[in-house]
């Protein structure tokens, strides 16, 4: 990491780390100004769609963000890198105050959304002056990529606790066109029952029963269980309310395919597609290697993927993602319309439901592995890599950081 | 390099902090977007008229719904929402058999019509063995018997300003703090006219059992169950469904569902 340290000379491009001070500096102070008011005259900030009283930990929240804003915009003049990271933080405890307080206007996202800017402006900035002195760092993510990546993380957050919501109207999963009520074509049935020491959760798998009590089936306290398939802490919202489910479901679903088209199209010009994410022989033939050196923990930092992370992003590119979406597609009655084919393809209504849960499944999975191996590999690099697109390669070869 | 640490797990701890606050407090921070007239859901509604827009953009007016043959009805209709309603009309219609059973089309029409049940069991008929799929999410395969609903509007003759059809039921539902809510339902013209939606009097064969909607159940087979209004007596030609119930056009869209329903 001496790379960082160093950093370029001072004026190299006072232009962009000017750019970054000024953005970070006007969000924070914008922000202290709201935060202010919002303690002392919240009648003031009516008129923009701010009703409610604050409460402490909103405050708390927001106020943390305008602090890491000041701090990180005045330490992005001498250090772009390091200050535009502190902003990015700060920004971070903002939205959490946001949501916390359940304020979305304009007058919330404003501050947020300079310092944002000037995080990236540091940050990028910075990057790229490091990587003109040629060591290693490299530029690997495209604004595409990065920017998708991120709208993905969100989308698929919301879309699988809303997700979670609607498969609690109905937890089961059945095989075929139909669910059998007459008879059986379950695979898995989600419930609550009265057993010999009072109610209890069970989950049947095919055929199989296993008491899930405490987060399947049943939850929640003692005095006020909850008798939902899935616990209210795993779906939007935290009580049963199929239709806002479908609402944010449907929202995210939108957003997420919008997004998909986006980064196909740029993947397909730009090549991203055919070279990073489609794999090839001789991935495959590197594939026993490169096992290995995960099993070991040995992470090669490359410009291009290894053959595992390849394989990993072709099953959530090419397989999870399509057949996601087709198997949700499949579920809407007036879709089986337009495309009855996909009713064969899937071998039916209720298989199609089926598959996307367990689509679903493979997703968390994914999802479980994918932040392990960023925490592996080197959470810095790897995190960086995805906000300004630039790649530490030589880690490994120079002897700093935490890997030794 | 010391400085370089702290600045590492600086921006490490404090990202892990940021992202966590969120997670913790995550149990009921998204609850507001229950809120029916919450700004923010007011918002991502909108992606439902999308939907709305892109489905009939791409299956046109008259793609089919799937239909299946016989031998796939393997249960009876699963009965749900209202399944015994108890308005003293209905009582009485029922205790008859439904023979002083009116149905009724009103509204924005040059000729407004009223048959009785035997009338519409003598129009042309036709029977379609389709997919029950409800909001739910389960399906229910069976086969429906009935009189095509654009062949009755089409004697009736909608006037220019006809955009929707309202269907007016004779079940309420809830019973809450505001009281039973008369059941209603809403379609496009798209929807009333497809060949597939019908007036349905027959179920599997048998006549429509009350549990399923008797006398009259309207069948939409491209739009969810709750697009599917049983104990129809009237069908309401309008401009406009703002003035019905709360103005969402149906009783489960005014409880915060999708006025589509296709998805």
């Amino acid at each position: 990491m001496a790379v960082m340290e160093q950093g370029a000379p001072m004026g190299f491009h006072p232009g962009a780390r000017n750019t970054a001070a000024s953005l970070s500096l006007i969000g924070a102070l914008a922000g202290a100004a709201i935060v202010a008011l919002l303690f002392a005259a919240p009648a003031m900030l009516v008129q923009w769609g701010v009703e409610q009283q604050i409460d402490a930990v909103s405050v708390s929240l927001l106020g943390a963000g305008v602090a890491f804003m000041l701090l990180g915009g005045v330490i992005v003049l001498p250090r772009p890198g390091l200050g535009g990271a502190i902003v990015l933080i700060g920004v971070l405890f903002w939205i959490a105050g946001c949501i916390n307080y359940r304020s979305f206007g304009w007058l919330l996202g404003a501050p947020a959304a300079l310092a944002l800017l000037g995080a990236l402006t540091g940050m990028i900035s910075n990057d790229r002056q490091v990587a003109e002195s040629n060591t290693g760092l490299i530029y690997r993510q495209s604004g595409i990529t990065r920017l998708t990546h991120w709208v993905w993380a969100i989308a698929m957050f919301f879309l699988l606790l809303s997700g979670l919501q609607i498969f609690n109207a109905r937890p089961n999963l059945y095989i075929g066109q139909q669910s059998g009520f007459g008879f059986e074509n379950s695979i898995l049935d989600i419930y609550a029952t009265n057993g010999p020491s009072g109610p209890a959760g069970q989950t049947k798998l095919f055929g199989q029963i296993f008491d899930t009590t405490g987060v399947l089936g049943m939850s929640g306290s003692a005095e006020q269980p909850a008798f939902t398939a899935f616990p209210g802490w795993a779906t939007i919202p935290s009580y049963r309310d199929l239709a806002t489910g479908r609402v944010v479901h449907f929202f995210f679903a939108w957003i997420l395919v919008g997004t998909l088209v986006i980064w196909l199209i740029n993947a397909l010009f730009t090549g991203h597609l055919w070279r990073d994410i489609i794999v090839k022989p001789r991935d495959l033939r590197g594939l026993p290697k490169d096992i290995i050196d995960h099993v070991r923990l040995r992470f090669t930092h490359g410009k291009s993927y290894s053959p595992l992370q390849k394989i990993a992003y072709f099953g959530v590119f090419v397989i999870a993602f399509p057949l996601i979406i087709a198997t949700g597609l499949t579920m809407s009655p007036n879709f089986d319309a337009t495309a009855p084919w996909l009713l064969e393809l899937f071998g039916g209504r209720q298989t199609a439901r089926t598959i996307h849960f367990i689509t679903m499944l493979a997703f968390v999975l994914f999802f479980v592995v994918h932040i392990i191996m960023v925490v592996l590999a080197n959470p810095i690099n790897e995190l960086r890599s995805m906000i300004t697109g630039y790649y530490k390669t030589n880690i490994g070869h120079d002897s700093t950081g935490e890997e030794h | 390099m010391g400085k370089l640490i702290v600045s590492r797990r600086s921006f490490l701890t404090g990202s892990a902090m940021g992202v966590s606050s969120l997670v913790l407090a995550g149990c009921d921070q998204f609850d507001f977007l229950g809120q029916r007239d919450h700004q923010v859901r007011d918002f991502i509604e909108r992606a439902n008229s999308l939907t709305y827009q892109a489905q009939r953009l791409l299956g046109g007016q008259q793609a089919m719904s799937a239909t299946y043959s016989e031998s796939e009805i393997k249960q009876p209709q699963r009965p749900n929402g209202s399944t015994d309603p108890n308005s003293d009309e209905y009582l009485a219609l029922k205790a008859n058999n439904f023979a002083d059973y009116k149905f009724r089309v009103t509204g924005l029409v040059e000729n407004e019509l009223t048959f009785s049940l035997d009338e519409l069991r003598n129009m042309p008929s036709q029977s379609q063995v389709t997919r029950h799929d409800c909001v739910e999410g389960w399906s229910c395969i069976a086969k429906w018997t009935g009189t095509r609903l654009g062949a009755i509007l089409d004697q009736a003759k909608p006037k220019a300003a006809a955009r929707f059809v309202v269907y007016h039921c004779f079940d309420s539902m809830g019973g809450g703090l505001s009281g039973p809510e008369a059941y209603y339902e809403t379609s496009d013209l798209i929807d009333a006219y497809h060949p597939q939606t019908i007036l349905a009097y027959g179920l599997n064969n048998e006549t429509l059992p009350v549990s399923n909607g008797a006398p009259i159940r309207v069948r939409i087979e491209r739009a969810l169950g709750y697009k599917q209004p049983k104990y129809v007596h009237t069908v309401e030609l309008v401009d406009s469904f703002a003035k019905f119930g709360d103005g969402q056009g149906g009783y489960w869209e005014d409880h915060g569902y999708d006025w589509y329903g296709g998805i």
